[in-house]
């Protein structure tokens, strides 16, 4: 399985880990967070609302971000690779806006408790686990008794888990590293992955999808033209074979050189096309 | 020998060692030469054991690893890097290997919905009101702003929740039964009414019915979010090309399809490892790799052209319906051998049932022989014992006969006796006393060989025990006929008075009807004499 048809999931997660090396390295942490009175009030630095979630500015979150966007790659692969992106890129952009936002809002209400906006991206992270809480279906379920484990279900006491519970385990702790700000961008994250789901968002948002090229997909009428012509060789092929009255396994094997002349022949078609 | 390889060997070899033996009983020196060869995998080693040695699996193995290639059927170990880099490979060559995957049988866990403890239930109702006041607040809201422009409109006003095929909000969990029923439903009220012949039913007991069949088992998983699908069902699946395909008899196609937001669907996508969808796998026997072996034969992720998809499903089933084929002939062959066992074998049954009849048969008549010869031994027996007492009590009995009065004794009973012709005494007279029972007659009568010899035979003081005498003759006068009974109470005086003219009948103890008969003879024979 590992990272078979998610390109996006490995991208995001090459992204946040290289990024936050990077901002450790080049001493650069201090852009990625946001102070309220400082940044916003004194110096007015409203870039900070888009740059604020591209990386962690400590380890352990960095891995149990990973860990979850790892857990989550699912999401990706129930819905395509374009779409997923898709929602990223608007989750990202309400991310940006909705908490910091909120917190200039909060400030003053709770007398300065709400001031500090941890850098990383925490509320995508939640937006991508809701749909997760929405779409996956637990496989099991287990249960940790505090009594003795009864015959039957009745009378007892202990907590019920299904396979699910561990990852949203991981990314609540995730959400409760940097108390309280993570936690809010958590929590509008979360909102914001269901909204979108729910179609509670304008539904350009829900619509829009990244152009295509962007994802290196190609056009379904030049993959359809390949298709044919790929066809139409393993048809010889397989009559070249089928007429010596060969096993299946032999069969399979014989095509393998048809299937690779296909993709030289796939190369030498774009270099035609080129010129 | 072995011993000493024993010692040799460590811990997990060891294990590897009797995991090996309990499966093929093999000897432990073989054992731990084979084991070696196979560098201690006991899957490899059994492997060798069953199929023999010319193909060397580890080799296959090593191969196969060195193409990023790993069967699924060895551990596999990877890492982050690693699969990074196999990714990479992977996702541009689509994987071509010799054996098919394993198609598992899956069988969902059934969960049990359990209302919670009413303290939690009343801790949880305010939050339930308070998500319903919530959507209610936010209906109104999304309700005024309707005015805007249909872009920047939420598609909540204008379609409602999202219901059905698309819908995931209490999507509970039911039998696979009810789940497939379900799927085909939503799938209907999606793309229209269709013909699509989806199996009612879990994967399991599609499995099971491909298997026992012989069938492809057509296994169509669908995410019913993803950008693909309705383009594929649309396209693809409902292609009347496709759909008269799948629907043909000749073709032994099952369609299984679900919805990967079902939680067996879901365990479904997990155990065929499926990454991509919309995802159809041809699943069928694969004789070649195990004689009860569902393989995995074809994959086909991702939306492609109706022509590609149809063209790729029959390649797989030409490629794999030979072997079926064969199984098929093979199945008819042991059908019909089994049929003629069973023939055979309810003939030699009836055959064995009409022995066993025969004999016993003669066994009853030979144990009814036996009781009848038994009986008639005893019978002999008894009557010896019979006549041994009648000896033993006549004996007594004629001791005490009282003696003849003397003729100058009035009070007497004169008898005159015809004795029967057999024993020859012929007529006999006798004084009684008149008080003498009429038994003391009788008792006379029976005895009277054993007075008449007077011999000096031994005292008998005793009767013999357990005997009740039973005189086989009558007495009788003549004229008028009248029997007289040996009573022990009535005296002769009464009965004969002071003289009679008797007769002695033989009485031969058969039923009455016949010594009525022969009473009226021995009448008859009576008059003759006189």
């Amino acid at each position: 399985m590992s990272f078979t048809n998610t390109p996006v999931t490995r991208l995001i997660l090459l992204g946040i880990v290289s990024a936050s090396t990077l901002a450790s390295l080049l001493d650069i942490k201090h852009y990625f967070y946001i102070l309220v009175d400082t940044h916003v009030w004194r110096y007015r630095q409203l870039w900070r609302f888009l740059i604020y979630q591209l990386c962690y500015t400590n380890s352990t979150e960095v891995l149990f971000g990973v860990i979850t966007l790892y857990q989550l790659r699912i999401v990706e692969r129930m819905w395509g690779s374009r779409k997923y992106a898709s929602f990223l890129v608007v989750s990202y952009l309400l991310t940006s806006i909705v908490p910091p936002s909120l917190t200039v809002v909060l400030r003053p209400l709770t007398a300065g408790w709400f001031n500090y906006i941890p850098a990383g991206p925490t509320p995508i992270i939640f937006a991508v686990l809701a749909q997760y809480h929405a779409m996956i279906p637990h496989l099991y379920k287990y249960r940790i008794a505090t009594s003795q484990a009864p015959p039957t279900d009745e009378a007892f006491s202990g907590v019920t888990f299904s396979d699910k519970s561990l990852k949203y385990a991981i990314a609540v702790h995730l959400a409760l590293l940097q108390w309280p700000g993570s936690l809010l961008g958590a929590i509008i994250g979360w909102v914001v992955g269901y909204s979108w789901r729910e179609g509670l968002l304008p539904s350009s948002f829900v619509r829009w999808r990244m152009p295509g090229w962007m994802l290196g997909l190609r056009s379904q009428r030049r993959r359809s033209e390949f298709e044919g012509l790929r066809r139409m060789l393993e048809d010889e092929g397989s009559a070249s074979t089928t007429g010596a009255a060969t096993g299946a396994a032999q069969g399979q094997s014989a095509n393998q050189p048809e299937r690779r002349r296909t993709m030289g022949q796939q190369i030498m078609d774009q270099f035609r096309d080129v010129l | 020998m072995a011993d000493v390889d024993l010692e040799q060997l460590s811990p997990s070899q060891q294990e590897a060692l009797q995991q090996y033996v309990q499966v093929t009983n093999q000897d432990t020196a073989d054992a731990v030469k084979i084991l070696e060869r196979s560098q201690w995998s006991v899957q490899i080693a059994i492997a060798k054991f069953f199929d023999g040695e010319e193909a060397d699996p580890v080799a296959e193995a090593a191969a196969a690893a060195s193409a990023h290639d790993i069967p699924r059927e060895s551990a596999r170990l990877e890492n982050l890097q690693e699969s990074l880099l196999a990714s990479e490979v992977r996702s541009s060559r689509a994987p071509r290997r010799n054996r098919t995957d394993v198609a598992p049988r899956i069988v969902p866990q059934q969960s049990i919905t359990r209302r919670p403890h009413w303290l939690i239930g009343l801790l949880l109702t305010p939050f339930g009101w308070g998500w319903s006041a919530a959507s209610t607040i936010f209906r109104t809201l999304f309700y005024v702003l309707s005015f805007l422009p249909a872009p920047l409109r939420p598609r909540a006003i204008t379609q409602g929740l999202a219901t059905g095929f698309k819908g995931t909000n209490g999507r509970r969990m039911l039998m696979p039964r009810d789940t497939a029923a379900r799927f085909k439903r939503e799938f209907d009220e999606e793309y229209g009414a269709n013909e699509v012949p989806f199996f009612e039913g879990g994967l399991a007991q599609a499995h099971d019915l491909a298997k026992k069949e012989l069938k492809f088992l057509l296994v169509i998983l669908m995410s019913p979010e993803h950008d693909d699908t309705e383009s594929f069902v649309k396209e693809t699946l409902l292609n009347p090309d496709v759909v008269s395909y799948i629907k043909d008899p000749t073709n032994n196609i099952i369609l299984w399809g679900g919805n990967v937001l079902d939680s067996e669907a879901y365990q479904v996508a997990t155990e065929y490892s499926c990454t991509k969808f919309p995802f159809t796998a041809v699943v069928c026997l694969t004789p070649k790799e195990g004689s009860t072996r569902m393989g995995i034969v074809k994959r086909l992720v991702g939306p492609m052209p109706a022509e590609t998809y149809l063209s790729e499903i029959q390649g797989a089933m030409e490629r794999y319906g030979a072997d079926l084929n064969g199984v098929r002939a093979e199945r008819v062959a042991q059908e019909v051998a089994r049929n003629l066992r069973t023939e055979q074998d309810s003939a030699y049954e009836r055959s064995l049932a009409i022995d066993r009849e025969r004999a016993r048969q003669k066994r009853e008549a030979a144990a009814a022989a036996e009781a009848a010869e038994r009986k008639a031994l005893e019978e002999a027996e008894a009557a010896a014992l019979r006549e041994q007492k009648r000896q033993q009590w006549k004996a007594w009995r004629s001791q005490r006969i009282t003696a003849e009065p003397p003729t100058s004794e009035k009070n007497v009973v004169r008898v005159a006796l015809k004795m029967p012709e057999d024993t020859g005494a012929g007529r006999i007279t006798r004084r009684f006393p008149q008080d003498a029972p009429m038994e003391e007659l009788y008792a006379f009568v029976e005895c009277y060989d054993v007075l008449s010899s007077e011999e000096a035979s031994e005292k008998v003081t005793s009767p013999p025990e357990d005997y009740e005498h039973e005189y086989m003759f009558r007495i009788a006068s003549t004229l008028p006929r009248e029997v007289y009974e040996p009573s022990t109470t009535a005296t002769m005086g009464q009965k004969i008075g002071r003289s009679g003219n008797l007769i002695v009948e033989e009485v031969t103890g058969d039923s009455d009807d016949e010594t009525d008969e022969e009473e009226d003879g021995g009448e008859d024979q009576v008059v003759g004499n006189r």
